[in-house]
Parts: structure tokens; sequence; C-alpha cells
């Protein structure tokens, strides 16, 4: 258990059951792109980590994956208010306690990355997008944020999605999708996103085309 | 098939030496829930480290359609050539409230089929089923089942060997350098080739497709009767090969097309009979010898499709007399043979 200001934060209740269940989540948003899932694994997690992000995290982050941490080890984290900074902090210490991951100081080297401030996130092409024989070594975004059904629409086809699907992502700055274009353009390298609201996903593999549209 | 003796004796170990024949799935069943079996092993008996590196390749493969992601494969209580792949895709995605599927050849009863379902029974307690409809997970080696998926299942294919370019390139750096570039000119000249020898294209199995129009992949074993229902199917497929380590997947409604030729379109296998038990013209017949004169008939692949027909038929459509029983037959049998209607036990199914 870890202890965070006065707050105690156990990890999964059931490791087994509950990590299933997260990665069963995670699995079914992927292969929905945009659909909005709800990982449905009630943990305490630290300000400002959402309950989604923490289940993800102790479900698929382990000492293999070095995870990168907005703010903690960010250059740019004087733009960024010391709350944040904060947050920062205690988040990276839950990683390390439940998780035993390591923290990658360089976005690029980051099997994970958590992004709780979306506004002030780098470009997505600070992330590693893998190499062209092994696209698959590239960073997947745990990326929070105000809500997914409540922000402009968009309208998003590829894999996984039968016609067409609709997602209206809050908080995310009006840049990430231009740089979403560019990562799309990438293929088959490139980073795959998970957006994450409270205890709710969607999915952005890198397969999934995006169309903005009128409101 | 190599060593099935071999593979019952391993398999034996969990599922039947534990418990009195018959009751380990009991016991399972009422265990549901719990993280460790009666058997000491974790559920679904891979520890959670190489749960978690396997479910990370999963995701990855689902983002990137039809490229193989290499993982850490883990020494499995079957030996290689009896879907250890497929297994370790299978024990890391499988719940507590999944019901499982396991066909060989389209056929619930082949030793290989009933001793996966035992293994899972046992490691898990899940419940399984022989009814396409009913499971959430099939693991399957060389067939699709004839009825359609549907969204939420997942099909976990068995692969002996994941790389299309094998034969044509013997070197991995060579081949993920090909898949990177695209470059698959080679393989159409080798279907190419076919057409020049045979007059047509001569492969008739693990017939190669492109996913998503990218990566070049290898279908597994399937016939090429199979290669349609991949394309734009609802349901999930997962691909385990594991003495090569690679992972790939092919998403939900996700274009899947058989390579050809212009004057050559790919065309998949028909028959000129029906299926001798059900009158199936539309599925996979496989042809048996009945006997030393040279006899034969034509019997559907897929033992769930077929029985199901035939239940439909003797009970006028009544959908809940179509239910077919749940436990594995005890006798592993020839596809088809073994299931003849009187054989067929008809409990109903209790999931
Ligand atoms: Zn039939």
């Amino acid at each position: 258990m870890l202890i965070a200001g006065d707050t105690l934060y156990a990890g999964f209740s059931d490791p087994v059951f509950d990590s299933q269940r997260s990665f069963r989540a995670v699995l079914e948003a992927t292969s929905h792109p945009g659909r909005i899932i709800d990982v449905g694994t009630p943990i305490g997690a630290p300000p400002p980590l959402h309950p989604a992000t923490a289940a993800i995290c102790l479900a698929l982050v382990d000492f293999e994956t070095p995870v990168w941490i907005q703010a903690a080890t960010d250059a740019n984290t004087h733009a960024i208010e010391n709350a944040t900074e904060h947050a920062a902090e205690s988040l990276s210490q839950f990683l390390r306690f439940h998780c035993s991951s390591p923290l990658a100081a360089d976005p690029a080297l980051a099997a994970f990355a958590v992004i709780h401030a979306p506004a002030h996130m780098p470009p997505l092409t600070a992330f590693s997008a893998g190499l062209s024989d092994y696209p698959d070594r590239s960073t997947t975004l745990l990326i929070q944020v105000d809500g997914l059904s409540t922000g402009r629409r968009v309208q998003l086809s590829g894999p996984g999605i039968k016609h067409t699907q609709q997602l209206a992502p809050s908080g995310i700055p009006e840049r990430f999708w231009t740089e979403w274009r560019d990562n799309g353009a990438l293929f088959p390298r490139g980073v795959d996103v998970l957006l994450i609201c409270g205890s709710d996903i969607a999915a952005l593999p890198r397969t999934t085309r995006v169309e903005m549209t009128c409101t | 098939m190599n060593s099935p003796d071999h593979a019952a004796q391993v398999v034996g170990v969990h599922a039947d030496d534990s418990a009195p024949a018959g009751a380990a799935g009991t016991t399972s069943v009422q265990r549901k829930g719990m993280a460790v079996t009666a058997q000491g092993y974790n559920f679904a008996y891979l520890d959670e480290q190489t749960k978690r590196m396997i479910r990370r390749a999963i995701l990855k493969a689902v983002a990137i359609p039809g490229y193989q992601v290499p993982f850490g494969s883990r020494e499995m209580p079957l030996p290689y050539g009896w879907g250890t792949g497929g297994i370790q895709v299978t024990a890391a995605i499988i719940g507590p409230d999944d019901i499982l599927k396991v066909i060989d050849q389209g056929s619930d009863d082949t030793t290989n089929a009933v001793n996966i379902r035992r293994f899972f029974a046992a490691t898990t307690g899940v419940a399984t089923t022989e009814r396409t409809t009913d499971a959430s997970i099939i693991q399957t080696r060389h067939r699709i089942p004839e009825t359609p998926l549907a969204e939420g299942q997942v099909l976990v294919y068995q692969v002996p060997i994941p790389e299309p370019l094998r034969w044509l390139e013997p070197s991995e750096t060579e081949t993920r350098r090909m898949h990177a570039l695209e470059e698959y000119g080679l393989m159409h000249v080798k279907l190419y080739e076919d057409i020049a020898h045979y007059g047509h294209i001569a492969t008739t199995y693990d017939y190669p497709v492109r996913v998503n129009g990218r990566y070049l992949m290898r279908p597994s074993p399937i016939p090429k009767f199979d290669n349609p229902k991949m394309d734009m199917n609802p349901a999930l497929q997962l691909f385990g090969a594991g003495r090569e380590k690679r992972i790939y997947a092919v998403p939900p409604y996700t274009q899947v097309e058989s390579l050809d030729f212009e004057d050559h379109p790919f065309e998949i296998q028909t028959w000129d009979e029906c299926c001798e038990f059900c009158g199936s013209k539309d599925s996979f017949l496989d042809e048996i010898v009945t006997d030393d004169a040279g006899g034969r008939m034509f019997v559907c692949s897929d033992s769930d499709y077929c029985g199901q027909r035939r239940a439909g038929q003797a009970h006028g459509g009544d959908a809940a007399a179509a239910q077919q029983s749940q436990q594995s037959p005890n006798v592993p049998g020839v596809p088809g043979v073994s299931d003849t209607p009187a054989a067929q036990p008809a409990e109903t199914a209790s999931s």
C-alpha cells in the first residue's frame, strides 16, 4: 500500500482477475476504436490519476516497460503550475510502488506515457513511433481528458469500425488532431492512444482515421 | 499429427490424474472465481508477468493489423505442434466469465481439441461449449467455423509457421525488411509460377492474404475456402505461433484480401456433392472412405454446424431441441464419422 498525503492507495484487490478484466476492456476498446468502454475495476488512484489510468497501469505496466510521466521529467514543466508538479510526483510514486516500472526521462524511450494535462503535452512526434521493421516498439499514450462525449465531435473510421464511429473528447488541444493525421501517415510506424476519463476509455490505435465534423 | 500419445500424457497430468475422470471440470467450475485452481496453478496456467507481456503484444498486434509481433513464448505443458501459441494467447485473454470452444479441423472431438479444452477447464474452471454461437472465445486449428461469428467473439488461431515469405526468404532480417518496404512481388511470382505450371494457383491451404491493404499475412493452414470469412468479420481474430514466438491479429471489420491476379481471380473450393448427414451444399466437406471397396462419402468438416442443422431438421427447427451437449464426448473420433445422429448426446446446454 502507498501513502500519498493522508490517503492509502491500494492496488487491485484481486490482481489476477482485475488485471484480466482491465486488459479485456483495453482489448475491446482497441478492437473498436472510439467506442467508450468502462474499465470497471474499482480502484483508488492518487489524483490526478483517473481510476481507469491506474487500472491500465496495474494491468499492463511492469519492470519491462519504461513509463514517461508528464511534468515529472518534462523540459517544459515551467509552463505548468506547481500543483501539476506535485501530481506527477505522487503518480510516479504509485507506478514505482505498484508496477516496479522504470521512469523514462525521454518520451521517445517510453513504452507507456501518462498524460494528465493534454493541453501541455509534447507533440506526438516526441514519443516513439517504433521502427519500420519493428513498428510494435512504439509508445502507447494514456491521455486523461475532461470527457469523452462532451467535446468537439470527430468522426472515426478504419479497422475495427464497421462504418463510422463518433467520439467527442473534451480537453484535448486542437493541434492533437493535426498531429494525429501525421501519425497515421507514418503507418506501420506510429503511436497508439487511449483517451481516459474516470473509469471510461476510448482507443485510437494508429490505424484510426479522424475527420473533424461540424457541430 | 505428431506424437499424440505424448501430448495426451502431458495434458493428462493436469486434466485427469488430479481428479477422477469427468470430475475435474465440475470441481473447476465450482472453484470459478479463484485465482489458483485445484491443481495448484495460477489461473490459466501462465504467471502474471508472462500474461502482461503477451497482453501487451496482443494490443500492438491489434493496432498494426497483420504485423507479426515478437513475444517471449513460455514453455507450455504441451509439445510444439499442439497449439502452444494459440494456447498462450487464449491463456492471456481468458477470464472467469468466458465460454470456451476448441476445434481442430472443424471438430470439437479430436484428441487435440479435447486436450486443449480439458487443459483450460482444469486451469481456469471456465465453462466450455461446442456451440459456436455460445462461445466467447474459440480456439481453432485449421478451420473457421461455418456459423458466422458475432461482435464480441474472439477467434484464436493456432499457427505453425507465421511468416508468409519464409519459403521464399529464409532470413528473418530480410523478411522483416520486405514487410517494412511492402516488397511482396516475390509472393506474386510464386503464385504465378503455380499458374504457369498447373494452369491454376495450386495453393489450397494457408493461402496468403493482405490485411487492410498493407501486411501480407499467413492465415494458418485453414482451407482457402475459409479465407473470405476473415474479411470484415465482426469478431476479433488473434493468431499465436508458439515455436516462432509471434502474435498477430485481424481486428473486427478489417479488410482481408486473398492474393490473386486479374486473369486468375481467387476462387474457393467447391464440391459437386453435399453433406451426407445434413445435406449442406455451403459447408467445407471432408471426404471419408467408408469401406475397402473404395466407398466414400462427404460430410461437413464443422461438426457443430452439421449437428445444429441435423437437430433442426429432426425437430422441425425447434430451437430448444437444437441445443447440443456441453460435455465433450469421451471418444475422440474422426470428424463426422463418430458424430452420427445416433451417437449425438442430446443433453441441453447449461450455459
Ligand atoms: Zn453436414
